[in-house]
């Protein structure tokens, strides 16, 4: 091959892909689909009855979270029933692995799309369950029906997806 | 006259240290070093007489960190190390505690193959990086934003498949986990191979006049040179070694796939270029076939082993069923339990052979875990191969034998 083919051989190639539609996604005005097993904030489930927190107080999240995102306080109520005091998760220590969620077993602790986690102030980043509840319904309204947990038992498993 | 890493000044970028030779200091902040190393080269004039690699900057403690995590645990800080190509290194991770449990022979065929796809997919985004970093080094940008753009495809995979692009977590002990894939997974998979093209890279470096100046004969790497320091991976095939872990002893589904070892003999970073460039073909090759074994799977195929002791049950049963919820507890608290012994399994990575090693002491966490990572077994080799070159040169040399500061410090 005559000395600079391979270099015209390469403009070639870039002219023919510069001629096509860039594969860019002008970010804040255009958002790429997120896949529905995205793992962003873990979110909570509202309970129905109480209109309070899902969870029970097993604290089987607090073990399985290798970080120490989490830590549920919990005291004997009147009833001697267990009662959640206080549903503390640091979201700066968090890395979205959700093995807390694998191992909820009233599906308590929900998937959320809710990856908006950037701030100025680290302190707002300790949540309690009722501001996760608001991420989790907040982030329920802006995606389809469908995707929706219904709860344990009736749609087994869907935290992970069966689309 | 040696040169003891250190004694160049921290402040200033050069030091004299005779008439003609002077230390140079390239790092830790140079976009060269592909991270945060520091390369102490001494120079004769243009040509480097003497290269030490400093590393450590972005020591995490990663092995120490495993032991105190249960086994599950550990699959997050794996990602970490590897950044490039999270799903092998916990492949790794995984059939090296599956070999400590002694229970290789019990993964289900569609976990195998579903690991072997995932690996492949892997070691496809983990190349496209080196493509692009490594002639960007070079001095070709477009090369970097093209590879980039299909990396991007690769990385939508993964997280349609487990949720995460990079620190994917994916798969369990005992086969996938929870995360079996979607059902649209396999033909997106299909998609994407159908619109996954090399040619454009390819035409843009393979025959480029100014690239093969830069890469032909450069760093060279003799046979012999590359087994003493203990090389795998492309860098070791690029020598003329014919030596893959995939061949050599397959593991997970490889023994039922077709594919090729590409082998260059000359050694140069040329060679190493086209050692990858292949290997890039062979993995679409190889996710193609595994992805045709997957559909002629029953629909009803399980993805994890039979083993309640290490696969949790469906979670929706956990409240309603008492065996459920005690098997469930059990799981969570205590994890999986391998018995006493010690145990050792390379996987062939994206950049060479990714070994993890794991004493048990018959608890719930590794009682030591040491992890043979290619990029830091790798990059010894810079001693010997950048002296005699031009100070250009290591900058192409430490692009070809693709390291990643995440795994080499860990
Ligand atoms: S997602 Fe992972 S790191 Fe975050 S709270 Fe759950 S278990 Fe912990
Ligand atoms: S695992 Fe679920 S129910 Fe148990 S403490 Fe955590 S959130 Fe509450």
């Amino acid at each position: 091959m005559p000395l600079g083919s391979g270099i015209l051989k390469g403009f070639a190639t870039v002219f023919k892909v510069g001629a096509r539609k860039p594969a860019t996604i002008m970010y804040p005005e255009n958002v790429r689909d997120i896949a529905y097993r995205f793992r962003g904030q873990v979110g909570m489930r509202r309970d129905e009855v109480t209109n309070g927190l899902t969870c029970v107080g097993c604290g089987l999240c607090e073990t399985a979270c290798p970080n120490d995102v989490i830590r549920v306080d919990t005291s004997e109520g009147e009833d001697g029933t267990r009662v959640v005091d206080r549903y503390l998760f640091d979201v700066g220590r968090c890395v979205f692995c959700y093995f807390c969620i694998e191992a909820c077993p009233v599906d308590a602790l929900q998937r959320t799309h809710d990856f908006h986690l950037v701030t100025e102030d680290r302190r707002g980043l300790l949540i309690d369950g009722f501001k996760m509840i608001d991420i989790y319904e907040h982030d329920l309204e802006n995606r389809s029906l469908e995707d929706q947990n219904i709860g344990p038992g009736t749609r087994p498993r869907l935290w992970f997806g069966d689309d | 006259m040696s040169v003891e890493t250190g004694t160049a000044s921290m402040f200033g970028d050069i030091e004299q240290v005779s008439e003609n030779q002077m230390v140079l200091n390239m790092g830790p902040q140079h976009p060269s070093t592909h991270g945060v190393m520091r390369l102490l080269i001494e120079v004769d004039g243009e040509t480097v007489t003497k290269c030490t690699p400093d590393v450590g900057y972005l020591h995490r403690g990663v092995e120490k960190l495993i032991e105190t995590h249960d086994y599950r645990g550990g699959i997050t800080l794996t990602d970490r190390m590897d950044y490039t190509a999270g799903p092998s290194n916990n492949m790794g991770y995984l059939m090296a505690i599956e070999k400590l449990m002694g229970m290789d022979d019990e993964i289900p065929l569609r976990a195998k193959l579903l690991r072997t796809a995932v690996a492949e997919l892997s070691r496809l985004a983990s190349h496209h990086i080196w493509i692009g970093t490594h002639a960007l080094d070079i001095g070709a940008m477009s090369a970097f934003l093209w590879s980039l753009r299909e990396r991007e495809k690769i990385l939508y995979l993964f997280e349609q498949a487990c949720g995460a692009r990079l620190t994917t977590s994916f798969m369990r002990v005992g086969g996938t986990g929870p995360h079996d894939v979607p059902e649209s997974w396999v033909e997106n998979v299909d998609a994407f191979l159908d619109s996954y093209t090399l040619d454009e890279l390819n035409s843009l470096l393979t025959g480029n006049e100014i690239f093969q100046s830069r890469t032909r004969g450069v760093g060279v790497i003799p046979a012999e040179q590359a087994l003493s320091y203990g090389l795998t991976g492309p860098s070791l095939r690029g020598s003329g070694v014919d030596w893959d872990l995939r061949k050599a002893r397959p593991y997970a589904a490889y023994d039922m796939i077709d594919f090729e070892i590409p082998v260059f003999p000359e050694g140069d970073v040329y060679a190493r270029y086209l050692v990858r460039l292949n290997e890039m073909y062979q993995a679409t090759r190889i996710v193609r076939q595994c992805m045709e074994h997957l559909r002629d799977l029953p629909a009803d195929a399980p993805s994890n082993a039979d083993r309640p002791d290490l696969v949790p049950p469906d979670v929706g049963r956990v409240p309603f069923d008492m065996e459920a919820m005690i098997n469930h507890f059990k799981l969570v608290m205590h994890g999986v339990q391998p018995p006493v012994g010690e145990a050792y399994f390379g996987i062939e990575g994206p950049k060479g052979e990714l070994g993890y090693y794991f004493v048990s002491d018959g608890s719930g966490m590794p009682y030591r875990c040491h992890v043979r990572s290619p990029s830091f077994v790798n990059l010894g080799v810079m001693e010997d191969a950048a002296v005699g070159g031009l100070i250009a040169d290591t900058v192409a040399l430490i692009g070809s034998i693709d390291i990643v500061l995440g795994e080499v410090d860990r």
